[in-house]
């Protein structure tokens, strides 16, 4: 590998996409950055490379190996998957789920040589049997009633089957735990964002949060340097919720599980079209205490900052300033992200 | 903050100034003028306390509520001297520290027993070292029960829990007779189950930590189970409908225990030999001596347990 390889980034239109480029375009002697998404966001056009793809086109695989060969690209990044519970029609997940191995078939052709994936804990899946702290090594049981968590899960099954296969390719999964900070936004956020947060009766889940400058670092280092391997990337400490609702000065609603899933259908915490089929998934990571165990990737990839107690603090500030309201929806790869 | 803070002073005088002096409140029973302000103030600072303290956060990674157990203190003393009047032996065979592992034959449906025995071990240490005390799925994964159970230090009966704690260097219960141990009914009390369906011994030999036996005496009684009704439990959605003298018959009143005299007797620690070369091919001998080494504890707990019965000197307090 040369001296500044280059870096392709598919899901450039995403939050990460987004600030992972800029990082990586802010440090001296700088990588070549290869942007792939379906349209660019505004203020990086001029600085680094970019090019269409939209990878539900059955034509996405030629595309794509057209595009990191002429762009002799070394490390591939994807981070275009849908963040978990954005609660999607069946056809955009059956859609989604067909993207990923187009993409390593066209990894495959070329023989990249690094590939890094971002995954979630969720993919663990919530279950009451699990260990308070998950290792890496723990099976991925996700979310039978979540499209989302389910492809999260297809994908990294899918990699780990491919993986072994193309000896060629380096890969690194990263399973973020729940970002927070400033100005991250998605479907988990929007939960917390509400002055009157709605929990589980007779459950008091342990949470574990990123900071979204941790996960950035973390990505940004998986991007720069080798890490192969499996990693989850999470804050230090653990906070139960109720403990992070006082904290917040916010209200808790305790209700049961079914009144909550009606609640759900006046009160719109979730934007999509099948959002009670989410919102009960979701509940369900609010009940039991797991949380994933982040000894290695720490040692892998250093401390990270912030402590999940902080970067809740962090969200919690920016909630105050207003930010809630102004973190936008953009449109991303998949076009209704929440981004 | 700062200016925060000075924004609310100056909000706090001006509407001082405009309060009208109402002869209603300066004739109740405010002492010497006392401003009806501070005393908002005041209100509202101990409110949120109040409301805080239950939840200012200072857990430990398993959810353990340090500022609960700083408030149940004068409830677990008055159920430990009072209430149960528990009279400890065997002392001296704690061990004085590091992790280790205590095992003790379990009674009840509720985990009187392992509550009161992490409180007893962990009397005069700082709550943060506190054992930790193991309970089955069968019990711990039931809503409210999680959520309780967590806060006043309770962890999931497993492996990788067990495993976890004991390398973070804690001390920890187990009671590895499991559910068969807990939904025994009282004419069977204190008949050691199987210990098979446990791990904690084996991550406990495993890790090579010691592992004390421990007897309790008196927690039958105090939650004695006259029957059990699985059917209608299970249409309940619980693992069994239990039936004392006192539950369902007092409503949720019914479990709380009865005052019976407790004895905890702890016995000589024993350690598992160190595996030298952890080969495959070695398997088979420690398998043995695991067998055997679980075996004897369960032996010698059922001793501590005859010699409680039949009523033994205690240690001087």
């Amino acid at each position: 590998m040369n001296q500044s390889p280059s870096i392709a980034i598919v899901g450039l239109g995403s939050f990460w996409g987004e600030r992972l480029a800029e990082r990586l375009l802010a440090r001296p002697g700088s990588a070549r950055v290869v942007g792939i998404d379906r349209e660019i966001p505004p203020g990086l056009a001029e600085r680094l490379s970019f090019r269409h793809l939209e990878l539900r086109d059955s034509a996405a695989e030629s595309t794509l190996r057209e595009i990191l060969v002429s762009e002799n690209v070394d490390v591939l990044i994807h981070l275009s998957e849908q963040p978990p519970l954005t609660g999607s029609f069946d056809a955009d997940s059956f859609l989604e789920s067909l993207a990923f191995p187009r993409l390593l078939n066209a990894c495959a052709e070329i023989a990249l040589p690094r590939l890094v994936h971002l995954s979630s804990t969720m993919a663990y899946g919530p279950r009451a049997q699990n260990p308070n702290f998950l290792p890496e090594s723990h099976p991925l049981a996700g979310h039978p009633r979540e499209a989302s968590v389910q492809n999260c899960v297809a994908s990294e099954m899918c990699l780990r089957d491919w993986a072994p296969l193309h000896p060629a390719t380096e890969v690194t999964v990263l399973r973020a735990c729940w970002p927070m900070g400033p100005s991250y936004f998605d479907a988990v956020v929007r939960y917390f964002d509400a002055p009157v947060v709605p929990t589980v009766l007779g459950f008091d889940p342990l949470l574990q949060f990123i900071h979204e400058e941790d996960l950035l670092s973390v990505l940004e280092r998986a991007a720069r340097e080798s890490h192969p391997g499996t990693f989850n990337v999470v804050g230090r400490g653990v906070v139960s919720l109720s403990t992070l609702i006082a904290l917040a000065g916010k209200t808790r609603l305790t209700l049961p599980l079914p009144l909550l899933e009606r609640l759900n259908r006046f009160r719109k915490i979730w934007p999509c079209e099948n959002e009670g089929n989410s919102a009960s998934a979701f509940y369900d990571y609010l009940s039991y205490l797991w949380v994933a165990d982040g000894e290695r990737g720490w040692l892998e990839f250093g401390r990270p900052v912030y402590s999940t107690r902080e970067a809740w603090s962090a969200f919690i500030a920016s909630c105050h300033r207003g930010v809630g309201e102004s973190r936008g929806g953009r449109e991303s790869i998949w076009g209704r992200d929440l981004y | 903050m700062a200016e925060l803070r000075l924004a609310l002073a100056g909000l706090r005088e001006q509407i001082r100034g405009r309060r009208s002096p109402d002869p209603l409140v300066s004739a109740a029973s405010l002492p010497d003028g006392e401003d009806l302000f501070a005393l908002f103030d005041e209100l509202r600072r101990r409110m949120a306390n109040v409301g805080m303290s239950e939840h200012s956060g200072e857990s430990d990674e398993f959810g353990m509520d340090f500022d609960l157990l700083i408030r149940a203190e004068p409830l677990l003393e008055f159920l430990r001297e009072r209430y149960w009047r528990v009279e400890v032996s065997g002392r001296h065979w704690i061990p004085e520290r590091g992790p280790c592992l205590f095992v003790a034959n379990q009674s009840g449906l509720l985990p009187y027993d392992g509550c009161m025995l992490s409180h007893i071990l962990g009397r005069g240490q700082e709550l943060a070292a506190r054992p930790k005390f193991l309970v089955g799925d069968w019990l711990i994964t039931l809503p409210f029960m999680q959520a309780f159970l967590a806060r006043i230090g309770a962890v999931r009966d497993c492996s990788e829990n067990l495993g976890r704690l004991l390398s973070l260097g804690r001390r920890v219960v187990a009671f590895p007779e499991g559910m068969a141990g807990a939904t025994k009914l009282y004419d069977q009390r204190y008949r050691l189950q199987d210990f098979g369906s446990s791990p904690a011994i084996r991550v406990a030999a495993e890790a090579g930590v010691p592992i004390v036996p421990v007897g309790i005496v008196g927690a039958e009684e105090a939650q004695p189970l006259l029957s059990r009704q699985s059917g209608l439990g299970r249409a309940l959605g619980l693992p069994l409908l239990p039936l004392t003298p006192t539950f369902p018959l007092l409503g949720p009143l019914g479990l709380l225990p009865l005052p019976s005299r407790w004895r905890i007797l702890f016995g000589e620690p024993l350690e598992f030999a160190s595996r030298e070369g952890d080969g495959e091919g070695e398997r088979a001998g420690p398998g043995w001596e695991l067998a055997a080494g679980t075996e004897a504890i369960r032996l010698r707990i059922g001793e501590l347990i005859a010699e409680g019965r039949i009523g033994h000197s205690a240690d001087p307090a």
